[in-house]
């Protein structure tokens, strides 16, 4: 399996629902990697799963149908047993540095998983990635380049 | 659809960090029953 990559980030379902519905710092993260082409936000189907049930059960069904839509055109699908965790098994699987969540439990407990966490996988709330995340100072270590600013649009 | 038209439709819908936590808790554990 490949090391793992800061550039690949994974947002659990809270992350991904609360990035819809409530704004704040699930937003803040998740704009990071939107305004940058050269940063991957990664999901399994399961993980996306989980999201648009949150999103029907605290909105509707029409919102979390589109939300899924827009979110599987911007996500790098992985696949992992369906047991595991969503979340811990698309970071492992998708070869993702970050794990974004808002459970303080799964950077410690990975019981019953077919695949253990690898060692460089980096589990943060979604406030301390915002507050954390150096764009610049990661596009430099990555691509050897000065970094040239964000080059997508967010809310595109 | 955008990223801006699903921010402006979620717009009124009032929840918190917490109930978003709450939902998928009681989500996956329904899922593990």
């Amino acid at each position: 399996m490949p090391d793992a990559s800061p550039t690949r980030i994974v947002a659990d379902a809270d992350v991904l629902a609360a990035d819809l519905l409530v704004g704040g710092a699930s937003r803040e993260a998740l704009d990071h990697v939107r305004s940058h082409s050269w940063l991957t936000l990664v999901a399994s189907d399961q993980l996306l799963d989980d999201a648009h049930a949150v999103v029907a059960a605290l909105a509707d069904d029409d919102l979390a149908d589109a939300w899924r839509d827009r979110a599987a055109d911007a996500t790098d699908r992985v696949d992992h047993d369906p047991g595991d965790h969503p979340g811990l098994a698309s970071a492992v699987h998708g070869n993702a540095a970050h794990l974004l969540s808002f459970d303080d439990a799964l950077g410690s407990v990975h019981a019953g998983m077919s695949v253990q966490p690898h060692a460089k996988l980096s589990v943060r709330p979604p406030d301390a990635f915002a507050r954390l995340f150096d764009a610049a100072s990661l596009y430099e270590a990555e691509f050897d380049d000065d970094y040239p600013g964000p080059d997508r649009d967010p809310r595109n | 659809m955008t990223w801006a038209d699903l921010f402006d439709a979620a717009a009124d819908v009032d929840v918190t960090e917490r109930d978003v936590r709450d939902a998928l808790r009681e989500h996956r554990e329904g899922d593990d029953a």
